[in-house]
Order: structure tokens, then sequence, then C-alpha cells
């Protein structure tokens, strides 16, 4: 295992590296610079100009600055934003990384979970009404352009219904008073988050040791009550409770919609690996056992057709970015993926190529977090 | 317990409320340091922001953008001192800054000299440059406490009065230690644009209260405003008046301050905080607005028609329509033949029906432009070049026979000649041949895509069309915005006509920079190419015009000299219309140039309605 | 030694194929026509392809039943051009359905219709091509990297992650903004992406199974060429696999088309997408507005969903086809 993930690091360091060059010299080939805005201001006469270009680095040639970028890349270092000049790059990514990487897990993660529930009950049914609605009603929501869903949902529940916030992710009179940052309680919740992930993982670890069922789940069960009711008291005593309230209650409607967008994708992996173990004979022999029916698509169906949907998951993760782009457009969500858009539209080259390259690091680390999750899970793959 | 905090939430927000007002804003500003903003990251949205926090010695009035002073308190006095020009200014002795000190003229001439130094020596960018030209402004003295004096190489009304004496003033007992600490550094400029400003002295009216990255900016009334409750009035004689009961300041300009009054402000503020709500895109501000979270939206652009029919249809909110100071227009490369001939030039113009295109095509969205000036800016624009323009008041087949007799005076000829009869084209024109024999090749318009600007990739294809039709081989090619740019000013000048647009300042000195002979080299305004010695004296003369009216007669004999050249085809514009919640605040005035955006929303003068 | 009457084959050989293929087909047919939903699909996309080859006839129709030219205005309607068609006769654009313009005009009024089915063909174009070319790439990677293994398909499936490691959109965003992105180019583009990305690894996953089967060790041994086996062999036996790939890539590459388009980023002249686009660049698609100008949104959103879910049906038919274990016993 080790070997083979030290030969997957190796090999992700060179893609790495490949990686950027392209995109270097991809973001190089566009034309026009980011200077050019200034050419639409008389006052800025060519001399300035060339000043300006001076201060971004522009007046030495392209190759100069490519290795430049890269001896920066080693250091970890992404060099200057051109349209905010002069922040980091880097800062500027992890200004609004916490953002994206809120809204993003729980949309994917509350997507694969509708996604895993209905797929399992379809596959199970197949044929019958639930398989042919729920095909049906997904597919037609992965086809719906997805700028319509939006402003559709933003108008449905926004304006005419009138109970979820219409836009942005947080209400700015709730937070006038204080001087506490957005991004503070985000990185608070992302840790929470994380922490409730470890939590219950060292339960689910700790349920496999116990034999009986019923310990089982009451090892699950109050590990979960216990840190979420810890969660909470900490959360209102520190009187940051209302703050992260707000930011969930405007992360409804994005994630919402996401949701609905994207169910078809897990359900639909999740019915086809389903059929196939299906036909296994261990679902038969549980048949014959004459478990109960749930209990056979639960417990021994549905577990192990869960393999693939996992690794989907993790992998979907990995894109982020471009599934952003339009999301955060329309729910006016400042993100990685909007960051993008603004930086594409002001040819803020650094800013993109930092962008793209930090997708791409994410898309490799998720990559490998899938592989090593599959031999983890599934006993048969060993690498 | 839920109850309870959405009580607390309630309670809160509308006590908060009273003196709050919610502006939506539809990108983030970039940073609130003012040599960042005046350098290489001027946007517009920082712009709104930075306006109401700085001053400078003149500005312009509100209105009618009449150069009054501000910090000064006159009109500047000029002399001649050897071969420098001296500006004398007297300033107020009423003026503090934000942290209590008072402000004196070693601000100001702390301020010029740096800024110039700042230019000259290490190359500060942007928009400083244009306040403070190192070609005419040589340096700045204090006389006394409340006495400037500065010096230009030669008097201009466009690089002193309009230039350096509007810059924006900064204290020099905060920023000279910090200048000072940024030049021993490796690179100082970049120093200066980090440094973080929050707690910048200011002479402006709105302080920073709490910047929420991503979500919204609030600022706060400065209690101890210096202004507060000057008076500002207009006369329709021309005259402006500024009192101020308070401190005893009276100020008349341009005319005795008697007969009707235009219009009376005076000066707040009235409101305790704005904040400005940042949204990324438009949906979602004017849903706010219709939802009553905000009650005004910046947008340099205006309302598009359809948020216009449906804003038109809500209760409580306004619609204001102003005309825009700019224009969109299509130049001619006159380096390459056909377009170095003027009566090909004026054909292409003949042909072009504006009222058609605007009044139908665009459905009223745009108006037609014809001159270099805008016709908002009233005082600067010549009404004459309306009737210059060729195909003036023509017919559909009228102007096409024009443009035809146009080019057949010229010397051009055709393989098969069009044919016009009434206001049908019995034959179409084809192979177009110059006065010399030239095959008129392909003509290509650069023009931006029905992404960026619809109105623009439209006109271009009717162009295209009605070219065509008379054998003129235009070809329209609908690309990216920043290709045009790179075509245009980087390759250079490799294109036979274009489309863009200018966005402008109140004085038009473009008029100078864009058609100037001298500023026709690479990468420089004069993308035209346009050659006129003539001209070139003329915009001289205009540029070192001392005498405000001097140079309004010198401006209208420019502008003639365009239309009849055309160089550019000026072609429309879209009026700006914006909207606001009658019902939450209350604007002292509607009509102004550009739309209250331009005039930052004129913060010291809103009033907030008790909800 | 019995008695063997030989029966000589008197009809040529492809006649033999020809009518071994049919029988295939009527197979697979019957399988094809239990699914409802194939069906669905199938007939959307004959629908479509109708819609769109009948589209010159629509704007001769209406300009001499109902669109007259009048005097005043410029020939607007010959030829009707529906990008800067514009109807002089009516004064407020955009106006809702009526008589002469069946799904109004948009707000430079253009007739929504036209523009609608002008689209189509083009759409198809798109989609089809950037499919075509993605399997095509796909295939001819898959099965020569299953085949030659080694140095080849580590070559391949390294470029193939490094693809995949681009966001698709974001590529394309950044690449209108150099290149005229014609449809037919940014089905180009769109294709080669796809093509050297995931698809060649799935492709490659099937051609192995292929690979280790008795008969290519018997045409190897028999002296086959390399290009032989891979193109008579191997490719045949993945092609099913490939072509429902390509009904999923179809959808893909409308899709990408239509957001590009709703940002404003590609100058595509018409297509769906710059429909949806122009609605909300002028505003009409917020608050209540999406209820009255309804016109301007639904045809095209509901001619993209409605397609892309018909590729999509059909590629979930074939699959049936394709797979046999997923069929019903």
């Amino acid at each position: 295992m080790l070997k083979f993930l030290s030969k997957r690091i190796v090999q992700i360091v060179i893609l790495l590296f490949i990686y950027v060059t392209i995109v270097y010299w991809l973001m190089e080939a566009m034309p026009g610079s980011f200077t050019d805005k200034y050419l639409m201001n008389p006052k800025i006469t060519p001399e300035i100009r060339q000043n300006l270009e001076k201060q971004f680095g522009l007046d030495k040639p392209a190759f100069t600055r490519y290795l430049y970028y890269m001896k920066n890349f080693l250091k970890l270092d992404l060099g200057i934003s051109f349209s905010h000049f002069p922040k980091k790059v880097s800062s500027l990514i992890f200004e609004r990384l916490p953002r994206t990487v809120f809204l993003f897990v729980t949309a994917t993660l509350v997507s694969y979970i509708l996604g895993y529930n209905l797929g399992k009950r379809a596959a199970w049914r197949r044929g019958k009404i639930l398989d042919k609605t729920a095909t049906f009603v997904g597919i037609v929501f992965w086809t719906i352009f997805l700028p319509l869903l939006a402003i559709f949902n933003i108008w449905l529940f926004g304006v005419i219904l009138k109970i979820l916030p219409l836009n942005q992710f947080i209400n700015p009179n709730v937070w006038r008073g204080t001087d506490l940052s957005a991004q503070n309680v985000f990185l608070n919740l992302l840790l929470n988050a994380f922490i409730f992930l470890v939590v219950m993982m060292i339960s689910l670890i700790f349920a496999q040791r116990v034999k009986t069922v019923a310990a089982k789940r009451t090892i699950v069960l109050s590990s979960a009550v216990v840190t979420l009711t810890v969660s909470i008291i900490l959360w209102t005593s520190t009187g940051l409770g209302i703050y992260a309230l707000d930011i969930i209650l405007h992360m409804v409607l994005p994630v919402l919609t996401l949701t609905l967008y994207s169910f078809a994708g897990s359900m639909l992996v999740m019915r086809d690996t389903m059929l196939e173990v299906v036909r296994e004979d261990y679902v038969v022999t549980a048949k014959a056992k004459g478990l109960p029916d749930r209990v056979v698509r639960d417990k021994h169906a549905a577990r192990n057709a869960l393999l693939p949907l996992i690794t989907n998951f993790v992998i979907s993760l990995g894109f982020t970015l471009g599934g952003g782009i339009i999301t955060e457009t329309m729910f006016s969500w400042p993100g990685l993926g909007r960051a993008y858009l603004e930086a594409l539209n002001s040819q803020d080259t650094p800013l993109l190529i930092g962008l793209l390259v930090f997708t791409g690091i994410f898309v490799l680390l998720a990559h490998l977090i899938a592989d090593v999750l599959y031999a983890f899970l599934d006993p048969r793959i060993r690498y | 317990m839920k109850k309870f905090l959405v009580l607390i939430l309630f309670v809160a927000s509308v006590v908060a409320f009273s003196q709050t007002v919610n502006w939506a804003f539809l990108e983030e500003p970039i940073s609130l340091n003012i040599w960042d903003y005046l350098g290489p990251n001027s946007t517009v949205w920082t712009g709104y922001i930075m306006g109401p926090r700085t001053a400078g010695l003149y500005a312009y009035g509100d209105v009618r953008f009449d150069y009054i002073p501000n910090l000064a308190s006159d009109l500047p006095e000029i002399t001649q001192e050897g071969d420098l020009w001296v500006y004398t200014v007297p300033l107020r002795n009423d003026i503090t800054w934000s942290d209590g000190t008072k402000f004196t003229a070693e601000d100001a001439a702390w301020t010029l000299n740096t800024v110039l130094q700042l230019i000259v020596d290490y190359g500060l960018g942007g928009n400083w440059a244009g306040y403070v030209d190192p070609d005419y402004f040589v340096k700045a003295e204090v006389v006394d406490d409340y006495t400037l004096k500065c010096y230009f190489t030669a008097a201009s009304l466009a690089k002193a009065n309009f230039g350096a004496l509007m810059v924006p003033i900064l204290q020099k007992k905060y920023w000279a230690p910090k200048i000072e600490e940024a030049l021993k550094t490796g690179n100082p400029l970049q120093t200066i644009y980090n440094y973080d400003t929050s707690d910048e002295p200011l002479l402006g009216s709105f302080l920073l209260k709490k910047w929420e990255k991503g979500a919204f900016i609030e600022t706060y009334a400065r209690p101890d405003y210096y202004d507060r409750d000057q008076v500002l009035t207009l006369y329709k004689n021309g005259a402006v008046e500024i009192t101020n009961p308070n401190t005893g300041e009276k100020w008349v300009g341009y005319g005795e301050a008697t007969g009707e009054k235009e219009i009376e402000l005076t000066t707040g503020p009235y409101i305790e905080n704005i904040i400005y709500r940042i949204y990324l895109n438009r949906t979602a501000a004017i849903t706010a607005l219709i939802n009553g979270d905000v009650s005004f939206i910046f947008n340099s652009l205006g309302l598009q028609k359809g948020e216009i029919d449906q804003l038109k249809n809500v209760a409580n909110v306004k619609l204001i329509s102003n005309s825009v100071n700019g224009f969109r227009y299509m130049c001619f490369n006159m380096r390459r033949f056909p377009m170095n001939l003027k009566e090909f030039r004026q054909a292409i113009a003949a042909l072009v029906d504006r009222e058609f295109l605007t009044g139908r095509v665009l459905g009223g969205q745009a108006f037609p432009q014809y001159g270099v000036v805008p016709s908002g800016n009233v005082f600067w624009y010549n009404p004459n070049v309306e009737k210059i323009a060729p195909g003036a008041g023509m017919s559909y087949g009228e102007r096409r026979q024009f443009a035809i007799d146009l080019l057949k005076k010229a010397g051009f000829r055709w393989v098969v000649e069009p044919k016009i009869e009434g206001d049908a084209i019995v034959r179409k024109g084809r192979g177009l041949i110059g006065p010399d024999g030239q095959r008129v090749e392909e003509v290509e318009l650069l023009a931006p895509g029905p992404g960026y600007d619809p109105m623009r990739a439209t006109m271009a294809l009717y162009i295209e069309r009605w070219a065509n039709e008379i054998g003129i081989p235009v070809k329209a090619n609908l690309v990216d915005f920043n290709y045009i740019v790179d075509r245009i000013w980087n390759e250079p000048f490799n294109f036979d006509m274009y489309m863009l647009g200018w966005s402008l300042g109140y004085y038009p000195d473009h008029v100078s920079d864009f058609f100037h002979s001298k500023r026709a080299g690479v990468g420089d305004w004069n993308a035209a190419g346009y050659q006129n010695p003539e001209f070139d004296k003329l915009a001289d003369e205009f540029l070192a015009a001392s005498n405000i009216e001097e140079a309004r007669k010198l401006s209208f004999k420019l502008q003639e000299m365009l239309a009849e050249d055309l160089p550019y085809l000026v072609l429309f514009d879209t009026p700006v219309t914006e909207a606001y919640r009658t019902d939450q605040i209350e604007f002292p005035y509607e009509k102004t140039l550009s739309g209250l955006q331009y005039v930052d929303g004129v913060p010291t003068l809103v009033k907030a309605l008790a909800k | 030694m019995t008695e063997r009457s030989e029966t000589i084959v008197q009809e040529s050989l492809w006649k033999i194929r020809l009518k071994l293929w049919l029988k295939e087909f009527k197979r697979n047919w019957a399988l094809f026509r239990e699914r409802k939903i194939a069906i669905f699909g199938l007939s959307v996309i004959i629908f479509f392809a109708v819609f769109g080859i009948i589209y010159p006839l629509y704007p001769t129709i209406m300009k001499n039943v109902f669109w007259k030219d009048d005097i005043i205005s410029y020939e607007t309607f010959t030829p009707y051009d529906p990008i800067i068609g514009f109807d002089p006769n009516i004064f407020d654009h955009p106006s809702p359905p009526s008589l002469v313009h069946p799904l109004g005009t948009d707000p430079l009024g253009r007739d929504v219709l036209s523009m609608v089915m002008y689209s189509t063909p083009r759409e198809f174009v798109l989609g089809i091509t950037a499919a075509l070319i993605t399997v095509v790439i796909g295939t001819i990677i898959g099965a020569s990297s299953a085949y030659y293994g080694g140095v080849v398909d580590t070559f391949f499936m390294r470029l193939a992650d490094i693809v995949m490691l681009f966001p698709s959109l974001a590529i394309l965003m950044v690449l209108s903004a150099f290149i005229e992105l014609s449809l037919f180019r940014l089905a180009l583009i769109i294709g080669i992406l796809a093509g050297f990305g995931s698809i060649t690894i799935v492709l490659k996953a099937q051609a192995l199974t292929v690979k280790v089967r008795p008969f290519i060790e018997a045409a190897k041994s028999t002296g086959a060429s390399d290009a032989y086996i891979i193109l008579k062999h191997i490719i045949p036996n993945i092609l099913p696999l490939s072509f429902l790939y390509m009904m999923l890539n179809v959808t893909g590459a409308i899709f990408t088309e239509a957001v590009l388009s709703f940002l404003g980023l590609a100058n595509i002249r018409m297509s769906w997408g710059v429909i949806i686009h122009m609605a909300e660049s002028s505003g009409y698609l917020m608050g209540s507005s999406i209820g009255t100008y309804w016109w301007l949104w639904v045809p095209a959103g509901a001619c993209i969903t409605l397609l892309c879910s018909a590729f999509y049906f059909l590629g979930r038919g074939l699959e049936e086809i394709v797979n046999p274990r997923l069929r019903k016993r």
C-alpha cells in the first residue's frame, strides 16, 4: 500500500508540473492583457501604461515570466493578482475557499444521499412506478438548463413564498453590529463538520467491534447526538449561533437547487450497480433465508453497491470549481467559481492560473483519496 | 428560543434601519486605498465609495457640473512669473480632517508634490497622471497656512483647473511617514498600495465602519462634517452661490446671485449609515429592490428594458432616466485604403440611419449621437454636428443614392453599379473599384459579440448589410472585446473599421487626445490616424485656453471639423435608467448627467424616510 | 463416412452478412421497444430532426402569408435572417405569441420560432460532431492502449488524467476569448477535449476484456497485423459501448454550449443558449416577468431539455442492448 501511495504521489507531482505548464501557456496565449483596460482611459498615456506594465511584470518576455512563475510555484507562492493588485493570489483563494467548500460539499453530500436512497429503491423495484418516475424526473432535472432552474427557485421560494432569503450568503442586518467576519464563522463551521465526521468514523469503528445490533446502534446514535448537542451548546454560548444559522439559512436554496439538478447522476449509478449486485448469489441466499425485504435491500445489496458511488462522490468533490460558476453567480455566492469568471473578464492571468492550478491539485488529491478508499472498502482490491 | 432570536433581530433591524440606507452593488470594490484606487486598480465600484471619502481643492457642483471651490475659498488667481504660470489658491480655514486636525496648505502642497515625485521617479501610473501631468505641473508651494501657489509650465484649463487642482488631497501627517517608509523598500509602489487605510484621516463625509468581504460594506456619516448645512444655490442666469449659515462662508461666481433660482441644495448628511450590499448578478439586485431589501441600485450601465418593464409595475419604485456622458462609435483606419478617402467615410455615414436603428430596431433603448462630445454634456455640445452629418433627414432611398453619388464623385466605379428607384434597390452593387483602379477588397468591421453588447452587434450587422447592398464589401466580425483591443492597440492598428465605445469625463479634452496627430503613435489614442494640421493647431489652442468661454468656442469648431472629416462615425448611446424606492429614500434632484450613480448617489444630500 | 451433401453457398458473402445483421437488428429492436423511455427519446429526436430540416420552409410561408414588407421598412424579410430579422410592423418588442409570430418576438424584434428552428440543425451538428469526434478518438486510443499496453498505455492514461484535470467549462471560457467560436469549431474543441479524457479509460477497460478472448490469440497466430486486429476485431466489439457514450456526449456538448452562450462568453450568432442569454441580459428573466414573458425562455429551454434528455433516454435504451446483464431476465 505504501509503495502504491508513494508511486502515485510521484506521478501526481509530475502531472501537476505538466498541468501547470500547459495552463500557464494557455493563459498566455489569450489575446490582450490586463493592461488593456487602461486603453479605455484617455488620461493614461502610453508611457504611463508602460510603467504600469512594468509593475505587473508584464514587460519581461513570456518565457522569463514562466520561469519566474515556476520558481515561485515551488515555494507554493502563486504570484500576485492583477485585478486585486497587489494582493497575493493565494490569499484571495484562501478568502473564497471556505465559502465554496462549505456550499458544495454540503450540496454534493445531500445530492448523493438522495441519489443513494432513490437509487437503491428504484433498483429493488425495477420496472415499477417508482423506478420509472424517479428516472424520468431525475433525467429531466439533469437536463434542465441550470440557470433557469436557479432563477425559478429563487423566484418561487424567495419572492412568492418568501420563506428563504433571496441571495448572498449572509444578511447584512444581522452582521452589522459585530467585528466578526464571515470567514471565521465559515472556518468554524467547517471545523465543526470535520470534527463531527471524525467522531462518527471513530464510533463506526467501535461499532464494528461490538457484537450485538443494539449495541452498535447505541454507539453510533449516541455519538452523533452527543456531538451535535455539544456543537450547538458551543455555538450558542459563544454567541456565534445566530451567525452560523444565518449562513446555513442562506445555503438552503442553492443546496436545494443543486440537489435537484444533480441527484439523477448518483441515483442512476446506484441503480445500475444495484442491478448487477442483485444477481449475486448472496442476495438470493439472503432472500431464501427469509429475511425481510428491506433488510436484504439495505444491509446486503445496497451496501455492496455503495462502492462506485463513494468513489464517484470523492471524485465529484474535485470539481467544485467548474460546477460552481453558474450557481455562485445566480445566488450571489462569491466563491471560487465566481472568482474564476471575474478573473477571466478582467484578464487577471495570475489569478486564473492560480485557480486552475488549485483545482488541479484538488482533483488529483480527490482521485488519490478515491483510489485509497476503494481499496479500503473492497477487500478484493489490493494494490 | 427561536422566536426570541427573531424578535431581537427584528427590533435590531428596525432600530438600525431608521437612519440607514441600503444600496446595492453588482461587484465588490477592490480596495479603499486611494493610491491603489487612482493607480492600477480603479473600478467604478471602488469609486462609488471613494467619492464621499475624498475632497479636492475644486470640485464639480451638483446638477450643472459648474467648477466651484471646494477646499479652496475662491477661484484661483493666475499670474505669470518668468516662463512659469502661477495659480494662487486661497484656502478655507474651517476644514478639519476626520481625526480633528485642521486642513492647511501643507497638506495640499505635500499631496501635489508627492504625487508628482511618485509619477516621475517611481512610475506611479493610472489616474494620478490624469490629474498631475508632469509636462505641465512643476511644483506647489505653501505661502501661508491658507494660501497655496501652484506652478505650471503653461496656463491650461485642462491641466491646471480641471487637472491638478482637482486631485484628492491627503493628510501629510498620516501619509508622509508611510510614504517615506515605502520608498525605502524594494518595491515602493506595491508597499504603498498594500497599506491598510481603515484608520486614515479623511476629508470626506462618510467613513468606513465595516467591510465584510464578499457581502457588504458599511459606512457612517462624519458627525463633525465641516460642510454640514452648506447651501448651494444655482441661479437660472448661470450664477452659483455657496453659503453656510453656521460658518458665515459665502462665495458667488459666474454672475450675480439674483433672479430666479434653478435649485437650492442644503448639504446634510441626513443619514447615519450606508450599507452597500454586494450582489453578483442583476436579477438578484433587482429582486432585492422589489422586495425592499435595498433602496437604490448602482449600475453604470443603467437598467435593461426588461428590468424597466418589470419595475414599472412595482409600487413605490420610481424610474429615472438620464443621458450619459459617453458614446458608441465606429472608427475608420485612415492609414488604409479605402478608409483614407473622405468620400468613402462619408458614404458609409450616409448609409447609417441612426434613427431607424435606435428608434425601431433597438426599440427606443438607445438614442442617436452625432458628435464626439455627447449631447448630454450640454455646455460643451455643439448641436451643429447634427446638421453636418451626411444623410441627415433623408429617406432610405435618398441615403443610398447620396452614398452612391459621393463614391462616384470621388472616382469610385463598380463592376455592377447599384441602381436605386425610389426606396427600393433595383440592382445590388458589386465589385467596387477605387479611383486609382484598385479593387476594393473585403473591408472588415470588428464589433463586440452579442454576448458583450447586443446593440453594437446588431448595428454592425445592419451596417454590413446596408453597405453590401450598394456594393461596398463590408464584413462584420463579431469577436471578443479583448480581441478588438488587441488588434487596435497591440498589433498595432491592424484593423479596417471597428466599433467600440467611450465613457468620458466632463471636460472635453478627449477631443484632442483622440484626434491630435501627435497622439497617432503606437499604443496611443489616435487609432484612426487622423492627421490634420489645422485641427492640431486649434486643439493646441483649446488645451492652452485659460478662459472657459474661449475654450468652448474652440471646442465647437473642433467638433464641426470632426463631423465633416469623420475619423469617427459616432453612432448612439443608451440613456441610463435608474430606480429607487420612494418609500425608503428621497433624492434632492433626479436630473443629472449620467444619472445619480455618477455622483455616487449624493450621500450627503439623500434623505431616509422613516419606515 | 457419412454422406455429406455439400450445400453450395449460392449467395454472396455480403448478402449473408446483411441478413445476419438484419436479424440481429430485429432482435435488438424488439428489446429496444420494450423500454418506453427509449422510444420516447428516439421519437423526440426524430421530431427535432424534422423540425430543423423544415426550417427554410417556415419563413417562406410566413413571408407570403403574414410578414409583409412595408415600403418604409428596410426589406428585413428578404431573405429572412433570424439573427437580424426585425419586424417593423409591431411597435413594442418583445411581443407575445400571435398568428403572425407563433412564438412571439424577442426584445430585438426577431421571431422566436424561426430562431429556435434555425438553431435546431446547428445544435444537432454541434452535438453529433462533438460526440462523434470524442468517440472516434476515444475508441482508437482505448483500443490501442489495451492492445499495446506498456508505454503507449501509460502515456495515454496519464494524458487522460491531465485532460480530466482541466475543468472543461473553465478552459472553454478561456478559449472562447481568442478563437472565434463558430458552432463547428466549438464542437471540434469540445469533442477533442472530451475525447482524450475519461472515455479512453472506460473504453480501454472494455477493450481489455476483448483482448483476452481466444479469437484474438487465434488471429495473431495466423499472422494478422496489429492494425488489422485492432480495426477488425477489437474496435467492433467495443463499438456498442462507444455508441452509447456518444449519446451521452451529445447531451454534454449541447449543454456546454448553452452555458457558454448564457454567460455571454462564446460569440455564437444564434443558438438556444443565445436566445436565453438575450432574455436574461435584457432583464426579462426575473420576478414575475418569468411568467409574463414566458415565450422568451420556455421554447429554447424546453428544446434544450427535450433534446438532451431524448439523447440520454436513447442512450439508456441502447445500454440494455449493449450490456446484456442489464436486461430483464
